[in-house]
């Protein structure tokens, strides 16, 4: 069972599934990512969009069959992570379990031995052991980096604590936007949400604080199509700036601006009881004639007529035609057009702020124009999680990259043939459990410094054999 | 000042066709002496390019990375500095032809996108220098780290993707014994297989930093770690690819034509997220199309 659990076979299944279900909620818009682009599609595609439902796709990364992949997944890279702990563990501690003995347990090799040990401590190797194979051969084991036997396990960790985040969040997350309009205050709640969703674990759990838009203020001030903006919010009564680098965190939750708009105060007077005033936030922002103007429409409240608004934030008149000069709001100019329930058109007509209209048997004064700010307020309890596994994700990659473990071995044995009878023969080997291509050049560099040292007679660095003798060294 | 640019980014481009030309005749001709002319050419279309897009920089007050044809021109930077790394470490004129083609390619089709949109976007064409600014969701300097690492990455797959063809050429004509004047100009299975691997260790981690960059950028800018939008779906896609290329490698110890594939297929993935994805999916990488 465990080997089925670690197996590659089964991560590559999970990872095409996981594929083909990245791929399905890239291509079909997502209800909870994109709710009017999901709206849209839903009506060109009602047949389809019929069978995405039933299926779950139109939810995708939030599908209870995308969790549990990801939960397969995760157990099958836990069971890899368990298995690669163990083989480090092993490689680690091998040199130990091998049988070799401490250095000066058997005779020296002398100037071989001196040499091949201090060009070894010049590259960062540690001798571990010695064996005595043989009548007068010597092998020890140096190593170096034994700690990187330890980056694949760790970087396997982090990825299993970003998995465990993605689920953890999932269940417990929380998103909502929220409208609101210049001078306006909510106390956060459910209901107050224009789009809303909440992990199956976060159960209502709603902090209920007071926030209200002060001011919305465009950046950089100065220029005519704004790039973003800035926004003054009261939470619980206290004053906060908010900016799009500078989210705000209020007990626990996290309050980001996401759009914002134009919005139009009107006042109507029916004729009968109190004038009734109202703000709408305008929606839409589009070009028309060259102008990007605010537009929405509205059924004025206590009567059966619809307003359809279109605000210029700026207006200005070019060759006799009406025109916004740039997106914020200086000289705002409404065109209304006010139609009956059978869609009649009872009105259309251009007002100032302060300007009122009278149509229908309505009195309909637009008193003023501001701005609306749609804030998306977060919870996401898996955040931290994922956050600390990008942590241990990169201190796995600096040992997987920088800390390369190797263990070299040196043989040395007295010299045969003609050319060698007094000498020594000393042969170098080496291993690493990862960038096996980067072993050669480190074996080539060991035996060439071994080849540089005086006393060497001769030396096959491709082969590693280096030969000493009498005649040119320093010892018999 | 922006025709200045444009200027050295034609020079740029003259060069680099100039450089891959000079390299096509001494492959043909097989004389190294005209490798070190096809060098020099490619040193100075880098040159050209860097003018290019510093001066770039300057005009508007940050990195060219924020219109698809800044990003690519930089893209072609990155690689160009890589592939200049390279060379002076291994010489090596074969690839030199194979990758100048691409950046060739890359730039010319950078310059022949239309005028608007080479051009500064209208936004900051209105604003006087002094406030000329990146729209607050880009001031930050996660992104700035996010782009560099995944350039730099791309960079590194884009030169192993190259010497992965030139090893599956190489293996076809060693398999079908068809020796063409291929077979000796292009180093050996060992040592492209070597080169590929290296690539992939560069281009991996690299690749790891720049989608965890991305998502603590977007952890500000947008409220969340990850959209789930295609651009970063198919990052994840490709960074598994990539992910399995190195463990058949590293731990099942896999060389040769399986391994090389496993790059090609990698780099097809890495084409499609840039290329692809901006052009099939609306995401939130675009942020100023410039027109």
């Amino acid at each position: 069972m465990f080997s089925f659990l670690k197996s590659v076979k089964l991560a590559i299944v999970l990872i095409a599934l996981l594929t083909a279900l990245i791929v399905a909620g890239m291509v079909i818009p997502q209800a909870n990512l994109k709710p009017a682009l999901y709206a849209q599609w839903w009506a060109s595609h009602p047949g389809v969009a019929v069978v995405v439902q039933r299926l779950g796709l139109d939810h995708t990364f939030t599908s209870w069959w995308f969790l549990a992949v990801v939960g397969l997944f995760f157990v099958n890279t836990l069971a890899c992570t368990v298995d690669q702990a163990v083989n480090a563990w092993r490689l680690a501690w091998s040199s130990r379990s091998g049988g070799l003995q401490p250095a000066g347990a058997g005779t020296s090799a002398g100037y071989p031995e001196e040499i091949a040990t201090s060009v070894l401590h010049g590259r960062r190797y540690v001798v571990r052991g010695w064996d005595y194979p043989a009548e007068g051969t010597w092998v020890f084991l140096a190593e170096k980096n034994r700690a990187g036997y330890w980056g694949s396990v760790i970087f396997h960790a982090g990825l299993l604590l970003i998995i465990l985040g993605v689920v953890y969040g999932s269940l417990g997350r929380f998103e909502g936007v929220m409208l609101l309009t210049e001078g306006e205050r909510r106390v956060e709640g459910h209901g107050e949400y224009i789009h809303l969703e909440e992990g199956p674990a976060f159960a209502e759990a709603h902090p209920g604080f007071e926030v209200g838009l002060e001011r919305v203020r465009h950046f950089p001030p100065t220029q005519k199509t704004p790039a973003g903006m800035t926004s003054g919010l009261t939470l619980d009564g206290k004053p906060f700036q908010l900016g799009q680098q500078a989210p705000l965190v209020y007990r626990g939750f996290r309050i980001y601006q996401d759009r914002f708009g134009d919005a139009v105060s009107l006042e109507s007077d029916p004729g009968r009881g109190a004038p009734l005033q109202f703000t709408a936030g305008l929606l839409d922002q589009i070009t028309t004639d060259g102008s990007k103007v605010s537009r929405g429409s509205l059924v004025i409240p206590g009567t059966a007529v619809r307003a359809r608004l279109t605000l210029y934030a700026d207006a200005a008149l070019k060759d006799g035609k009406l025109f916004a000069s740039s997106l914020v709001l200086k000289r705002p100019l409404l065109r209304v057009i006010l139609e009956g329930s059978t869609g009649a058109r009872l009105f259309q007509g251009d007002v100032k702020a302060g300007q009122g209209i009278h149509a229908a048997g309505l009195k309909l004064t637009f008193t003023g124009a501001s701005y609306w700010l749609a804030l998306r307020i977060r919870r996401d309890p898996g955040q931290d999680m994922i956050f600390a596994g990008f942590g241990v994700v990169l201190l796995g990659l600096i040992l997987l990259y920088f800390l390369i473990p190797r263990k070299i071995w040196v043989e040395i044995k007295p010299g045969s043939g003609p050319d060698c009878r007094d000498g020594w023969q000393v042969s170098v080997r080496g291993s690493a459990p990862r960038h096996s291509d980067l072993l050669e050049a480190e074996l080539e560099e060991i035996r060439r410094k071994l080849a540089e040292t005086p006393g060497v007679y001769s030396a096959d660095v491709a082969k590693g054999e280096l030969r000493f003798a009498a005649r040119g060294g320093h010892w018999t | 000042m922006l025709i200045l640019s444009e200027r050295f980014l034609q020079l740029a481009s003259v060069s680099l066709w100039a450089s891959l030309a000079v390299y096509v005749a001494r492959f043909k001709a097989g004389t190294p002496r005209l490798a070190y002319f096809g060098g020099l050419l490619a040193k100075a279309g880098w040159v050209a390019l860097s003018v290019s897009l510093l001066v770039r920089s300057l005009v508007q007050g940050h990195l060219p990375i924020t219109t698809f044809f800044e990003s690519l021109t930089t893209l072609v930077w990155v690689a160009l500095t890589i592939y200049l790394y390279l060379d002076w470490k291994w010489r090596w004129p074969v690839l030199s032809a194979f990758f100048l083609l691409l950046a060739s390619g890359g730039l010319a089709y950078a310059l022949f996108l239309p005028q608007e949109v080479r051009a500064l976007p209208p936004v900051l064409q209105v604003v006087p220098p002094v406030i000329r600014a990146l729209p607050p969701k880009l001031q930050s300097g996660w992104l700035l780290l996010h782009v560099t690492f995944n350039f730099f990455s791309y960079g590194a797959f884009t030169l192993s993707f190259l010497i992965g063809i030139q090893y599956l050429w190489q293996d076809y004509q060693l398999k079908h014994k068809k020796f063409t004047i291929w077979y000796d100009r292009l180093p050996s299975l060992d040592r492209l297989d070597f080169l590929n691997a290296r690539m992939i260790n560069w281009g991996f981690p690299l690749l790891t930093l720049g989608i965890i960059t991305g998502s603590i950028w977007a952890r500000y800018a947008w409220g969340t770690y990850w959209d789930w939008n295609a651009k970063e779906s198919w990052s994840l896609f490709t960074w598994l690819i990539f992910a399995f290329a190195l463990y058949f490698r590293d731990i099942r110890k896999w060389r040769g034509r399986k391994a090389v594939l496993f790059t090609v297929i990698g780099f097809l993935a890495v084409l499609f997220n840039y290329f692809g994805i901006n052009f099939l999916f609306r995401h939130p990488h675009f942020f100023i199309r410039g027109s």
